[in-house]
């Protein structure tokens, strides 16, 4: 099993999240996916690179640094992006319920980053 | 203009060479003029993937779509092609056009007198505009030009040269200078809080209508605003598309800052804090933003 397929799994392990994604930052192709039946990864990939892009562009016009961390809410769920420097050019995509545990999600995602080193 | 065979073939043959090819677009509307229109689709939603910035591309498709029946989507490509180019009017003229459809008068009112900016004599655009004044003024409409009798030539040329409509004289309302003066105040104050960089209202186009966000004695606002104003269609479509809602806020986190977009109304909330305080505040600080900018947008201080 991949480093990255392991560190999805874990990240799916948390109640309320329905996948997650290895994704390239620049053109929002998968790299590695583990997502629930019914979630249209490709279409969700190239979105949330797209909006993490713009972020990006945002932040750093206001001369606030790299943006390493990006989450959308929906009244019926959330999208988070992670980009930490032990990635590269690649972002930790998670796609979860309303239910989910914010706070988990995010402390579980830095867990699984700093393990890759 | 129509394409003739020989372009025709000589578009789909570069498509078909380099499905990244500029040429997707010409040969798209050849087919929609030809009734293909799902060939037409199928090619500006091909061509898009490659070039998704490409503006007369969103337009297009938000025709298709239109004529498909779906209004939603319509929508939807014309807003992505504003957000690309604020300068579109064909999109600004089309969202008008279905917003009176629609029966929004005021976004109506917002794109149209835009769009008779760039052609006064499109008679369509004129009459939608002339019944969404007056709906907005709650008068009855004039009569449009298609329910009158026809004039005879001497006043077609007359009406054809006649500066735009002038808009009915609007009945005051609280969103005059001073709710204006009150959203700024309000906004400078958010500004103000501790560990708080500044704080934006932002029109559906991407202006700055009230606060600043200000790095090192410099107003970044209007930077920031041009490049998050798209932010909001995307994020809607993003999260559409995955079943998850509408969309409530963004949240960006950097090592020196978190920044909080939400939408208001029409418009939209930005909110930037360093990292001298938690997250949560920096989200309380925009949640009461976003409130007073309701608020405002609310007393008809965005119309």
């Amino acid at each position: 099993m991949s480093a990255y397929r392991d560190m999805l799994h874990r990240v799916n392990r948390i109640p309320g999240v329905r996948g997650s994604m290895i994704v390239a930052v620049e053109d929002g192709l998968i790299v590695e996916e583990d997502l629930m039946v019914g979630v249209p990864g490709p279409a969700a990939a190239a979105l949330v690179a797209s909006l993490y892009r713009r972020a990006r562009r945002s932040v750093a016009t206001a001369e606030f640094g790299s943006a390493a961390y990006m989450q959308v809410e929906g009244d019926d769920g959330l999208l988070f992006a992670a980009a930490p420097p032990q990635l590269g050019d690649l972002l930790l995509v998670v796609i979860a319920d309303i239910r989910v545990n914010v706070g988990l999600v995010r402390l579980e995602a830095q867990k699984v980053v700093e393990a890759l080193g | 203009m129509t394409a003739s065979p020989m372009q025709v073939r000589q578009w789909s043959d570069e498509v078909a060479a380099n499905p990244g090819s500029p040429a997707f677009l010409p040969l798209a509307q050849a087919y929609r003029e030809q009734g293909r229109r799902d060939a037409a689709m199928k090619l500006c939603i091909r061509g898009l993937e490659r070039n998704p910035d490409h503006v007369d591309a969103h337009h297009l498709l938000g025709l298709l779509y239109l004529e498909a029946g779906d209004t939603v989507k319509a929508f939807d490509e014309w807003d992505i092609a504003l957000a690309l180019s604020p300068d579109h009017f064909g999109s600004r003229r089309e969202i008008g056009l279905l917003s009176h459809a629609r029966g929004d008068w005021g976004t109506a009112v917002r794109h149209l007198e835009r769009a008779l900016e760039a052609d006064a004599f499109d008679q369509e655009v004129r009459d939608a505009l002339e019944e969404a004044w007056a709906k907005q003024s709650g008068r009855p409409a004039a009569p449009r030009a298609a329910d009158a009798p026809a004039p005879p030539p001497a006043a077609i040329a007359a009406a054809v040269a006649a500066p735009a409509p002038v808009p009915p004289a609007a009945a005051p309302v609280d969103g005059g200078a001073g709710a204006f003066d009150a959203v700024a105040r309000e906004f400078r104050g958010f500004a103000a809080e501790r560990g708080i960089a500044g704080a934006l209202l932002l029109d559906e186009q991407g202006f700055v209508l009230a606060g600043d966000i200000t790095v090192d004695g410099v107003d970044r606002g209007p930077d920031v605003a041009a490049v998050l104003s798209g932010a909001s269609p995307e994020a809607e479509r993003a999260l559409r598309h995955l079943g998850l809602g509408a969309w409530k806020g963004i949240l960006v986190e950097t090592p020196e800052a978190v920044v909080r977009l939400a939408p208001a109304g029409d418009g939209l909330v930005a909110v930037a804090g360093t990292r001298q305080v938690p997250t949560g505040w920096v989200l309380r600080v925009a949640g009461r933003a976003r409130e007073s900018a309701l608020r405002f947008l609310g007393e008809g201080g965005g119309a």
